[in-house]
C-alpha cells in the first residue's frame, strides 16, 4: 500500500470501517511513514470527537463504586505478589508443559513461603493466608500430575474468538488428578464466578469452581469420584448458586 | 459526578498529569480521571451497545483495565483523550460483535435519533463545561454534513460495521460509501480543525 491508497483509506481506518486486510496493510505501512502517521492521528481524534456528539447520560453512582472496589480489592489480596508471581512462574498457554514440572515446584517454594511469612503478620491477613494455603494444595496437585506417566494434557479454546483468554487441563489418569489453569480471563461479576464442567453425552459433572485474580484461574480436580467418563471439559461463568452450566465460555473435547 | 474524593487539587490537573501520577499508582489521580470521563466513557459505551448493563459493565472494564495497565496510553501517541474514547468504542464495538448483535440504526424513530443525537444547544448535565463546549461543536459539525455521509458515519463509527457491511445494510455501492465516508470526514476535520489544534478536542 502507498502514501495515496494510505489517504484513501486512513478515514475509514480511523472509524473502524476498513476491512481487516486493508486495516493490516494500512499499519504495515504507517509504521514506516512518518507523514502517513501524522494524517492518521489526525483523522483519528476527528474519530474520536464523533463520541462527544451522543447524548451524554450520567454513570450510575454504582459504577464508580463498583470499579473502585474491583480496583481496591487486587491490591488487598496482594497483586502483586502471589498472584503475579504466578503469572511469571507459571505462563499458561502451549508452552507451560515445558516449564510446568520445574516451574510449578518453584511455585510452590514460593507459595511455602509465602504462607509461612503471612502467617506470622496479623489476623487481618488471615484470608490471604488461607487463600494462598489453598493454592499451595493445587500446586502440589499439579505437581503430582505433571510428574505422573500417563500425564496427558488438552487445551480448552474460547468459543467466543474475540477474547484471548485461553487454559490448559492436564490430568493424570493413575493419579486420578486433573489441574486446570486459565490465563486473560475477564473477571466475572459480582455473585458469579468460573465453574469447571465434565461434559458426557447427556450429563454435565461440575468439578469444581474458582475466582479470577488479575485474569488467572486455577483449580485442582480430583478424578476418582467422576461416575462416567467425559467426552469434553468446559468452563462457564455461572452465578454462584447454579447447578447447571450455561454457555461455556471455554471447551476442549477429550480424544476418545 | 462527585469529586470530593478525588480533591481539588486533582481537578485542576490536565489529562497527561493525572496519567502520569497514575503510572504511580495514585488512587487519587485514578479516581479524578474516572470523575472527568466516567459519564463520557458510559455515554459512549451506551450509544454503542443501548444496553445500560453492558454499558456498564464495558465502562468498569476500560477503567479497571487503566488502572491495572496504564502502560496502555503511550502519550506520544496522541492526546489521552482521544485515546480513551477509542478503547472505549473498539471495546463495545467488540462486545457487540462477540453476541452477534446488530444495530438499529436504519430504524431509529425520530425521537431515538433526537435522543441520541441531540440538537447543537442540548443542555449536558452529565458534562462538565469544557467537554460540553467541546460536544456542541461537534454536534454542529456533524449537523452540517449532508445527511447520506452522516449517516454512513455514525453507522460506522457507533454500530461498528465495515464499509462493506454499510455497503449491504444500505443496499448502495461500495464506492458510494466508501466515498460519503471521505468527504464526510474530510468537511469535520475540517470543522474540528481549530478545536484540533488547540487541542481542545
Amino acid at each position: 500500500m502507498d502514501c495515496d491508497q494510505v489517504g484513501e483509506l486512513l478515514d475509514a481506518y480511523a472509524l473502524g470501517a476498513a476491512e481487516a486486510d486493508e486495516a493490516a496493510a494500512l499499519e504495515e505501512h504507517v509504521a514506516d511513514c512518518v507523514r502517513c502517521w501524522s494524517s492518521l492521528n489526525e483523522a483519528q481524534q476527528a474519530a474520536a470527537a464523533i463520541a462527544l456528539s451522543t447524548a451524554f447520560e450520567r454513570a450510575p453512582a454504582s459504577l464508580r463504586n463498583r470499579i473502585l472496589a474491583e480496583t481496591e480489592r487486587g491490591e488487598r489480596l496482594g497483586v502483586p505478589g502471589l498472584l503475579q508471581l504466578a503469572r511469571r512462574l507459571l505462563p499458561v498457554g502451549a508452552g507451560v508443559v515445558a516449564a510446568g514440572a520445574a516451574a510449578s515446584l518453584t511455585f510452590a517454594f514460593f507459595l511455602q513461603a509465602e504462607v509461612d511469612d503471612l502467617r506470622d503478620e496479623n489476623d487481618q491477613l488471615g484470608a490471604v493466608v488461607e487463600d494462598a494455603g489453598e493454592r499451595l494444595t493445587e500446586q502440589q496437585q499439579l505437581i503430582t500430575v505433571l510428574a505422573a506417566p500417563d500425564f496427558q494434557q488438552v487445551t480448552l479454546d474460547a468459543t467466543d474468538n474475540t477474547t484471548s483468554a485461553g487454559a490448559v487441563y492436564q490430568w493424570s489418569n493413575s493419579a486420578g488428578t486433573g489441574a486446570l489453569l486459565c490465563n486473560n480471563l475477564p473477571a466475572p461479576q459480582e455473585g458469579q464466578e468460573y465453574k469447571v464442567w465434565f461434559l458426557t453425552q447427556d450429563h454435565s459433572y461440575e468439578a469444581g469452581s474458582f475466582q479470577t485474580w488479575d485474569g488467572i484461574g486455577q483449580l485442582a480436580m480430583d478424578l476418582e469420584d467422576l461416575p462416567e467418563l467425559p467426552v469434553a471439559i468446559g468452563v462457564s461463568v455461572e452465578h454462584v448458586d447454579a447447578q447447571e452450566p450455561g454457555e461455556m465460555f471455554l471447551l476442549a473435547e477429550f480424544d476418545q | 459526578m462527585n469529586v470530593s474524593s478525588s480533591g481539588s487539587d486533582y481537578k485542576q490537573l490536565s489529562d497527561e498529569e493525572l496519567m502520569r501520577r497514575l503510572f504511580h499508582k495514585d488512587r487519587h489521580a485514578f479516581e479524578a480521571i474516572f470523575d472527568r470521563y466516567g459519564d463520557l466513557v458510559y455515554s459512549t459505551a451506551l450509544r454503542v451497545l443501548r444496553d445500560a448493563h453492558l454499558a456498564q459493565d464495558v465502562s468498569q472494564e476500560i477503567f479497571v483495565r487503566l488502572w491495572r495497565k496504564p502502560e496502555g496510553y503511550v502519550a506520544e501517541r496522541g492526546r489521552f483523550l482521544t485515546w480513551l474514547i477509542s478503547v472505549t468504542r473498539n471495546r463495545a464495538v467488540d462486545e457487540i460483535r462477540s453476541r452477534g448483535r446488530r444495530l438499529r440504526h436504519e430504524t431509529a424513530s425520530p425521537e431515538e435519533q433526537e435522543r441520541e443525537f441531540p440538537a447543537g444547544e442540548a443542555n449536558d448535565p452529565a458534562l462538565n463545561a469544557q467537554l460540553a463546549e467541546q460536544a456542541r461543536t461537534v454536534r454542529a459539525a456533524l449537523t452540517e454534513l449532508p445527511p447520506e455521509q452522516r449517516q454512513v458515519i455514525e453507522l460506522a463509527y457507533f454500530g461498528g460495521l465495515t464499509q462493506q457491511e454499510i455497503s449491504d445494510r444500505l443496499d448502495q455501492p461500495l464506492g458510494t460509501v466508501k466515498t460519503r465516508i471521505r468527504l464526510g470526514m474530510q468537511k469535520l476535520r475540517a470543522a474540528l480543525a481549530p478545536e484540533m489544534r488547540s487541542e481542545r478536542i
